[in-house]
């Protein structure tokens, strides 16, 4: 079931909030017991054959979860971390044959090392994010940092219907104690309040700008594909339009998370915070997918040795990272690259600050917006790579960017046409560098969990009050967003 | 404010902003489909209609429940007129043309079943212009799928609300469509433009689909390449099925070939031999006799070389009796002549096809065809016009 469909928005999500506060004055573990069931059905809807596929991880996990922190509790240390192998290999053995297998075998087979027919095999949604979700908890465990272990509070915490098909990605020690506390289960209008705002503003992003986005993006990227070499312009549409496709699209979807539980008077993470203001390759990631970096960090890059080993021990764990980032994200060598290329150009930005911190450190507005625009064209370039089918289009893409096919006016572009695309594409880039994000608006009502060192979440203008202006404003967002769901059209991240 | 008060008037303000879009939708109802008002001056001209058949027509025919129904695709959209008084006995039935532009053999089989099987039709008329007849039901949506329309779209979106407005607009405008299905095309639009850029269209279908170079043939239709045995059984399922199914309810049914301007009928013959016209002829005349009950199953051939098939198209401005829009589509003076020959045995234009007449139709037809070029030199200058367009014309490479 999508956040942007009129199932979720007028059947699903009335009926599960007036059930669980409903229950919740009965018995607040029956609450719960009906929020997990109501995540299941949520993605059921998808495919019920795959509920029992998620059932059987979250068991499988939680048993093994809660035996390695006994044993760390025992002081077993030796026996807990040969358990977490097993428990952590039989995970990735897990998402390695839904997600990878037809990757590799279809790699080998370009090879020449494998050849047959490939098997089909259906991605079960949402599992790459409640594989590593349960990755982290298993971890956790074994560091003694998960200390809850009521089974109905594990199921929520995994199966959380706002978080389960795409984050964000959930610290077992950060929602458990919310799934405790007794305000949890009592009906908070400011929650309500906020938790719609923060809805409106996603669906608003999603329905509006990113499927607006998809339209020039989608069309521009399949020519390339199909063969057509796209003038300097076009290309640049093309790559500038899905930035911002998937910009609005990941922005909008998890403002719709983060409200939707809200709601429930459950916070979740920050997961986005104005990446396209980031001046730097290392603040982008910062502010970008924020709960998969802070993974990443947490759970693949201090345990490949982090800083403590030498510089170039650090780069190359910075690569190695982040070619498993990539890789996370789709099983293609697309990008397998992506990843790399950000890799790389986190090792240039941490060789630049060394380099830079010997010199100066002061950094004056017009280095700081120069930074910004750079940090800006390197992230469009990777999105190409991120967005092409295959390595020919993202090069055919590139040379049209760098004027290798010429200049020509597109048609979207000329200026008696209906829909300007130019005109989008330049509203939008002020929009991200210079707009308030959800969370700044929304800071007096502390909208998502913060993680230091990551977003930013000062407070700004225009403040969100429950005030007349407010209400009028947000309902014809509200409206203009629901009168533009014409489409089964599926977030990006739900591919992940 | 409350939070609690902001929240209820935030839900409720909303509800009701998405409620006047949906009540302004279905009042103006721009897509032709509740048809609760149709007021002249107001949203008589619906101009949106004919961008959004698809989503219509096939939820419209369940609620309207026509008799009488025209198949096919934009060729029969366009051409075929469901209120002509032989199609409809004199009125006594009631009409649709629920063709579809673009549609595929698979869409039109779909769609007939479905018409067969959830209404009252009594007469079908389907269009057909070549010979791909293997659909199989498995292939077709569910008929509730087919009946219930989107209201989503219909109501509640941006595009209806736009459509909506525009139609009010629109309302000194030409019409592009009508009440029961036929769509105008370009048929009011005197720009030449208009009719030069539907030709390179066409030169680029050509082109795609059929072949690049062409030279016109002189040379005699060669017997040796005309197949005139029974179509094995197990060619053209999906035509049997329709065939078949019309037969059990008896539901007329005729299949009705296009009439085909000569000059495209020249490019066909250029491109892919005299002879092909006639094999898929003789597919749908031999499997409709294996299938059908004379009685109920027709089929009819309009590619004939006669004055109505030869308007010219370079070199002249288009008017309100313009018989052909370009090669490809002709408008409902064409149609209606067809119509009259099969319901009201008008003489003159198109022919019953049967086995037996099969073989007699065709040597007349290619002498007809030979008399006709030889007193209509324009025919060829038209065609080597045509075809340097076609050689010219730039197409996207597909995927």
């Amino acid at each position: 079931m999508l956040f942007n469909s009129f199932p979720f928005i007028f059947g699903f999500l009335p009926i599960v909030l007036v059930g669980f506060f409903a229950l919740a004055r009965v018995s607040h573990r029956l609450a719960a017991g009906w929020l997990t069931a109501a995540s299941l059905a949520f993605y059921g809807w998808w495919d019920p054959r795959y509920i029992a596929l998620l059932l059987a991880s979250v068991l499988f996990n939680y048993a093994l979860g809660s035996r390695i922190a006994r044993m760390h509790e025992a002081g077993q240390a030796a026996h807990g971390r040969r358990l977490l192998t097993v428990a952590i290999v039989a995970n990735l053995a897990l998402l390695g044959y839904f997600k990878y297998a037809i990757f590799f075998l279809s790699s080998m087979h370009k090879l020449g090392i494998a050849s047959g027919p490939l098997p089909q095999i259906i991605l079960p949604l949402g599992i790459s994010f409640f594989t590593i979700t349960q990755i982290a908890f298993l971890v956790d465990a074994h560091r003694g940092q998960a200390r809850e272990y009521n089974f109905v509070h594990y199921m929520l915490f995994v199966t959380y219907f706002p978080h389960l098909i795409a984050g964000p990605i959930l610290h077992h020690k950060e929602m458990m104690p919310q799934f405790g506390q007794r305000e949890t289960y009592r009906l908070n209008w400011d929650s309500i309040a906020v938790g719609l705002t923060m809805f409106i503003f996603g669906l608003f992003k999603k329905t509006v700008i990113a499927d607006e986005m998809a339209g020039f993006a989608t069309p521009a990227f399949d020519s390339a594909a199909a063969g057509t070499h796209l003038s300097l312009l076009e290309a640049w549409g093309a790559a500038l339009a899905y930035t911002f496709q998937i910009y609005f699209d990941f922005s909008g979807y998890t403002d719709m998370a983060l409200g939707a539980s809200r709601m429930f008077g459950i916070t979740l993470p920050l997961n986005f915070g104005s990446p396209y203001k980031a001046s730097s390759i290392i603040e982008f990631w910062r502010r970008w997918h924020i709960t998969l970096s802070r993974f990443l960090r947490d759970y693949v890059y201090i345990s490949l040795g982090g800083n403590r080993t030498s510089k170039l021990g650090r780069y190359r764990n910075l690569m190695l990272t982040m070619l498993i980032g990539g890789l996370w994200h789709g099983a293609e060598w697309t990008f397998v690259f992506w990843g790399g290329l950000h890799g790389a150009y986190l090792v240039i930005n941490h060789g630049w600050r060394s380099l830079r911190g010997r010199v100066s450190t002061a950094v004056g507005r017009g280095e700081r917006a120069l930074a910004t625009l750079v940090t800006f064209v390197a992230v469009v370039v990777a999105w190409v790579f991120f967005r092409a089918s295959d390595f020919t289009s993202a090069a055919s893409i590139l040379n049209g960017m760098a004027g290798g096919n010429g200049v020509v006016l597109p048609s979207q572009w000329q200026p008696f046409d209906r829909v300007n695309q130019a005109k989008w594409l330049l509203i939008l880039l002020v929009f991200c560098w210079v707009a308030p994000n959800t969370q700044q608006v929304l800071a007096a009502y502390r909208p998502a969990l913060l993680t230091p060192g990551y977003g930013d979440l000062g407070m700004a203008r225009p403040a969100w009050r429950p005030t007349p202006a407010w209400t009028a404003g947000l309902a014809l967002l509200a409206a203009v967003a629901l009168l533009s769901i014409e489409r089964y059209s599926e977030f990006i991240y739900f591919r992940f | 404010m409350t939070t609690r008060a902001f929240s209820l008037a935030l839900i409720a303000t909303a509800l009701f902003l998405v409620g006047c879009v949906a009540a302004f939708n279905w009042v103006v109802d721009p897509y032709w489909y509740f048809r609760a008002f149709d007021i002249v001056g107001f949203n008589h001209v619906r101009r949106h209609a004919e961008a959004n058949e698809r989503l219509v027509k096939p939820a419209l025919v369940s609620r309207l429940r026509p008799q009488a129904v025209i198949l096919g695709n934009s060729v029969a959209e366009i051409g075929l007129p469901p209120s002509n008084a032989g199609f409809t006995q004199n009125g006594a039935l009631t009409s649709y043309n629920l063709a579809l532009p673009g549609g595929t053999w698979n869409e039109i089989y779909c769609l007939a079943l479905y018409v067969m099987r959830s209404t009252d039709v009594r007469r079908i008329v389907i269009g057909v212009s070549s010979v791909h007849h293997e659909a199989g039901d498995e292939t077709c949506p569910s008929d509730s799928a087919f009946r219930r329309p989107d209201y989503a779209k219909l109501l509640f979106s941006r595009s209806a609300f736009a459509a909506s407005r525009e139609t009010l607009r629109d309302q000194n405008q030409p019409p592009t469509m009508t009440a029961d299905g036929n769509w105008y095309f370009h048929r009011f639009i005197d720009d030449p433009r208009i009719h030069d850029g539907a030709t390179w269209a066409l030169a680029r279908v050509i082109r795609r689909d059929l072949c690049r170079n062409m030279r016109f043939r002189e040379d005699a239709l060669d017997w040796s390449l005309v197949r005139m045995s029974p179509v094995p059984k197990d060619v053209g399922a999906g035509l049997r099925t329709l065939i078949r199914t019309a037969r059990e309810k008896r539901i007329e049914l005729v299949l009705l070939y296009y009439p085909k301007h000569v000059v495209l009928n020249e490019v066909q013959r250029a491109c892919q031999g005299h002879e092909s016209h006639w094999n898929e002829l003789w597919a749908m005349v031999s499997i409709a006799e294996q299938e059908g009950d004379p009685q109920l199953t027709q089929v009819w051939d309009f590619e004939t070389y006669v004055p109505t098939n030869a308007e010219r198209l370079d070199g002249r401005s288009p008017g309100p009796d313009l018989l052909w829009q370009e090669a490809q589509h002709f408008n409902q003076a064409v149609g209606a002549a067809a119509m009259d020959a099969i319901y009201r045995g008008k003489p003159g234009y198109g022919d019953r096809v049967t086995v037996g007449n099969f073989r007699e139709l065709v040597e007349r037809r290619e002498v007809e065809r030979v008399r006709f070029l030889e007193t209509n030199p324009w025919v060829r200058e038209e065609f080597e016009t045509f075809a340097g367009r076609v050689a010219t014309v730039a197409v996207k490479p597909t995927r």
